[in-house]
């Protein structure tokens, strides 16, 4: 439990040496990979998540942690026992059309990663039809869109249109996020406004228990 | 010219009878409301000093707005030293590709040439076509360009940037020493076809990417460095984000004379000013003026002119560039807001 616990720190304090040789060491001590993953990596990133949201950390400190996570998961994939792993949704994410600014995007993605939901990213200035066909391939339940910029504040309430031509729209959670997104503007084309990237998987944990209950 | 000099801007010393100076930030929506005036692709007017400067004079003329600035987005210094940018239909460029990859690039990487190096000749034409439009009249030209940290972001790309903030800051202040003698090049070229002030727009260095020590460390001695380098009689800092923990620090900046706010309590910004001149610009959401109704601008306006604009030192505004699409009966509402609200003294809010 201690190596899991060291593990889950150097995460939080964003050290990709140390993770990497816990990693290490957990393997070559039988310790159960899937608990590194989600009590020592994922709870690593769940505190770092909650560090931002309290600005206590900033992306600099973010981004060294997720390079810390990434550093160990490359060591336990090929020990990776996925059998029984169980997802609690299947989340298509993505950059809208016209822009590249992913930072938000990817963060959102590690923090939903780290709750326990299957992320399928589909990068950055995604076309629509990208977004439709992934969404069918997968039979995604959420689909959380992000941008930085206002002049693409436009590509997602096209593709929320095309999203409703194609019937997708009812079947799935809407959540968008990212700096020139806001709550009235979510309202107004009827999705789930999330103002930071911490906060995506606990709003989506309560709107999915809400729609099981 | 200066601000004070002018009858629209005389409203910021918050003097009996005059009003609140009103108006949105208009840089890249200028492109794609020329564009949809005239048929030009965005791609052809950011390349062309002529058509970008028909840009921003067409939406100023159409909203009587007494000032022009010289750029529209925020890779320009990235451009010139290298980055990548994918070139739109009917908006501004976006950024593909960092300018470097490995330690090397960076250490080879040399300050930009403002009459060589990608878009800059274009924005200096920019500045020539706005001088010779607005020689000898009461509007403000400003020259401008994205801050060092911004622009260092388009550099190295923003991640690689952050990351290396903790991991390796000699390098990443090897960067922002490049990133800020460009700006201090090319603004200062910008200065000499005759412009009035320089912009700083510098979204990155905002407390929603990086702390305040940060900022204290990464981008306030550069903005010291460019404030004292360039030729200008003042600067206007524009920051989206949450700004309110460097507030204090940007009253610092050598010849500040404007920041332009975007998630921050305007009445608690205002009081960290503190007794200083520098006004301070805000910030109607942008989202409102995209989506929201003409009386939904109003009462935001409302709200930060009640805020802010007793004393004067302030200018009614949008948190950022409004977005392509912006209602001209929104941009009307907030414009009249000043007048109609901020006529000093302040006794129309409570209608």
């Amino acid at each position: 439990m201690n190596l899991i616990k060291d593990l889950s720190n150097a995460v939080i304090e964003g050290n990709s040496e140390l993770a990497v040789s816990i990693a290490k060491n957990i393997i070559s001590q039988g310790v159960d990979v899937n608990d590194a993953i989600f009590k020592g990596l994922n709870e690593g990133m769940r505190i770092v998540s909650d560090l931002y949201a309290k600005r206590e950390y900033f992306l600099p400190e973010i981004i060294i942690s997720a390079d810390a996570l990434y550093d160990a998961l490359e060591v336990f994939k090929p020990h990776l026992d996925l059998t029984n792993t169980k997802s609690k949704a299947v989340v298509v994410i993505g950059v809208v059309r016209g822009d590249v600014h992913d930072i938000g995007k990817n963060l959102t993605r590690l923090f939903l990663e780290a709750s326990g939901y299957k992320v399928i990213d589909c990068g950055r200035n995604v076309q629509p039809d990208i977004f439709i066909k992934t969404i069918k391939e997968n039979n995604a339940d959420v689909l959380a869109l992000s941008t930085l910029m206002n002049p693409t504040l436009e590509s997602i309430t096209n593709l929320i249109e095309l999203l409703k031509e194609e019937n997708l729209e009812k079947k799935l959670i809407i959540i968008i996020g990212g700096a020139a997104t806001s709550d009235q503007f979510a309202q107004k084309i009827g999705v789930i406004h999330c103002d930071d990237a911490s906060k995506a998987a606990k709003i989506l944990d309560e709107l999915i228990l809400e729609e099981k209950s | 010219m200066e601000l004070i000099d002018t009858e629209y801007f005389r409203g910021i010393l918050g003097k009996s009878g005059t009003s609140v100076p009103s108006f949105p930030i208009i840089l890249g929506y200028s492109i794609w409301a020329y564009h949809k005036h005239t048929g030009i692709p965005a791609y052809e007017i950011m390349k062309n000093g002529k058509k970008h400067a028909a840009a921003q004079l067409y939406v100023a003329k159409e909203f009587n707005l007494p000032f022009v600035i010289s750029f529209s987005d925020l890779n320009v210094v990235g451009e010139a030293l290298g980055a990548t940018l994918t070139y739109m239909h009917d908006v501004i460029p976006m950024h593909e590709i960092a300018a470097v990859k490995t330690v090397e690039d960076i250490e080879v990487l040399e300050t930009a040439d403002p009459h060589k190096d990608g878009r800059m000749p274009v924005i200096l034409e920019t500045c020539r076509n706005y001088v010779k439009k607005f020689k000898n009249s009461e509007n403000i030209i400003g020259a401008g360009v994205e801050g060092p940290i911004t622009a260092a972001g388009s550099v190295w790309g923003m991640e690689n940037l952050m990351r290396n903030m903790i991991n390796n800051p000699e390098l990443v202040h090897k960067i922002l020493e490049v990133t800020t003698d460009s700006i201090i090049d090319f603004l200062n070229e910008q200065m000499e076809t005759g412009t009035d002030l320089a912009v700083l727009s510098d979204p990155s260095a905002s407390c929603t990417c990086i702390s305040p020590q940060f900022f204290q460390e990464f981008a306030f001695p550069y903005y010291k460095k460019i404030s004292r380098k360039v030729n200008t009689v003042a600067f206007l800092i524009h920051i989206c984000g949450e700004v309110y923990n460097i507030l204090k620090l940007l009253t610092r900046v050598p010849k500040i004379l404007v920041i332009s706010v975007d998630m921050v309590d305007l009445k608690k910004a205002k009081e960290a000013l503190g007794k200083k001149f520098i006004i301070l610009m805000g910030n109607v959401s942008t989202a409102t003026m995209r989506y929201g109704t003409a009386q939904q601008v109003e009462e935001e306006a409302k709200m930060c002119i009640r805020a802010a604009a007793e004393g004067g030192k302030f200018m009614l505004s949008t948190a950022c560039d409004i977005a392509p699409g912006t209602p001209s009966v929104n941009i009307k509402a907030l414009i009249n807001a000043g007048s109609k609200y901020g006529t000093y003294p302040l006794i129309n809010l409570e209608s």
